[in-house]
């Protein structure tokens, strides 16, 4: 996250970056409250950290982490377009192996197709301007651009929905840091949630480098820009190791609310 | 306050500059557009009463829909006013975004060197 921040900072080109953590890790959304950590039982032993971008808690385990970093004379769109743009890649790498995925509040016909149709429940949200009571958990929340995986159910005509990616920004003078969560399988870390090879079979399941790979391709391809494996600058390392010694790792920081 | 008498900073906050016993006072809030742009604000952080704020420098962070952005002040000064009730209310900053959705009042030392009249701002709204 230092080094995401530091790019933020200094970036003078889009960089995408994928990663994942050395340990399960529960980070929280800029404006969460640290204790409400103790909501969530099973993440409990996990360390905690606390990010830039807005949003909800993610458990990172058995999940992608991505971040898109926009200098300012790069950004051409809203920031739901930029949602939308990376939530679509992901959208289209599931439905190759027979996976139909929505940005929300889209949600399947009747018959399987897409429906534009918002359901209620979402419509009143989006005029309350309030998030006091919305879920500890990213994933449980569901806002405009969320990518949700839709199973076929036995018991009703459309299936169930389950969020699978999510994203959240930080804006710095007209630059974009976009931070999201690919959630590939089921952690013993968040039970509740599932992943995306939970519902393929065994042999259909995807590899999670292999999933990144495919990823990282077609977002930069979506935006027309050529892949250019990259290290740190001297001032960016700098910079993020300043991140991480003055801001992330510092308990103020993770306390701060 | 209409939005055409108002002062604004590229970053989208406005400013009306008064006089209030023998001082200036600035009100300062954030354009319709930028609400617009922001979408569904959930949260909001400003500076306490006695803070002191500099022209260009950030005072204070909104978020949407999940996007956090740093606010910006069109002046330099210390804070006389905060806008309390608005944290209960968070849909007056798109519903009345030039009244009721003011942020702060500031007395004033000086003002942005960057500041842009209704038009020159309305320009760059209509450029993205």
């Amino acid at each position: 996250m230092a080094v995401d921040q530091a790019l933020l900072e200094l970036a003078q080109v889009p960089v995408l970056r994928l990663y994942r953590w050395a340990t399960p890790t529960l980070t929280l959304g800029y404006f969460q409250s640290l204790r409400d950590r103790r909501q969530h039982e099973s993440s409990l032993d996990c360390p905690v950290w606390r990010r830039s971008t807005g949003g909800g808690a993610i458990v990172h385990d058995q999940e992608l982490t991505y971040s898109l970093i926009l200098p300012a004379n790069e950004v051409h769109g809203s920031s739901a377009d930029y949602y939308e743009r990376v939530h679509g890649v992901a959208a289209s790498i599931l439905s190759e192996r027979g996976q139909m995925a929505l940005l929300h509040p889209v949600r399947p016909g009747f018959d399987g197709s897409e429906s534009g149709d918002m359901p209620a429940e979402s419509a009143t949200k989006h005029r309350t301007g309030k998030s006091a009571s919305e879920p500890f958990l990213c994933f449980q929340r569901r806002a405009s651009g969320d990518l949700i995986l839709w199973v076929p159910s036995e018991t009703g005509p459309s299936g169930t929905g389950h969020k699978i990616l999510g994203s959240a920004q930080r804006k710095r003078d007209g630059a974009i840091l976009q931070h999201g969560s690919i959630l590939l399988r089921r952690s013993e870390q968040a039970p509740e949630l599932s992943g995306i090879n939970d519902f393929l079979s065994p042999e259909r399941r995807w590899d999670f480098a292999e999933f990144g790979e495919q990823f990282a391709d077609r977002v930069l391809a979506s935006f027309g820009w050529t892949k250019q494996p990259s290290q740190l600058s001297d001032a960016e390392a700098e910079l993020a190791q300043r991140f991480q010694r003055e801001r992330f790792s510092k308990a103020d920081w993770t306390g701060m609310r | 306050m209409k939005a055409e008498d108002l002062k604004y900073l590229e970053s989208h906050e406005w400013v009306a500059v008064g006089t209030s016993g023998g001082q200036q006072v600035a009100t300062i809030g954030i354009s319709a557009f930028a609400v617009e742009q922001l979408g569904d604000i959930v949260h909001i952080e400003l500076p306490g009463i006695g803070d002191s704020v500099t022209a260009g420098e950030e005072f204070g962070e909104v978020e949407s829909v999940k996007a956090v952005s740093s606010l910006y002040s069109p002046v330099t000064g210390q804070v006389l006013e905060v806008h309390a009730g608005l944290v209960d209310d968070l849909s007056v900053l798109s519903d009345d975004p030039y009244e009721r959705g003011w942020l702060l009042k500031v007395k004033v030392d000086s003002l942005s060197d960057r500041l842009l009249d209704f038009a020159a701002y309305k320009q760059q709204c209509d450029s993205h």
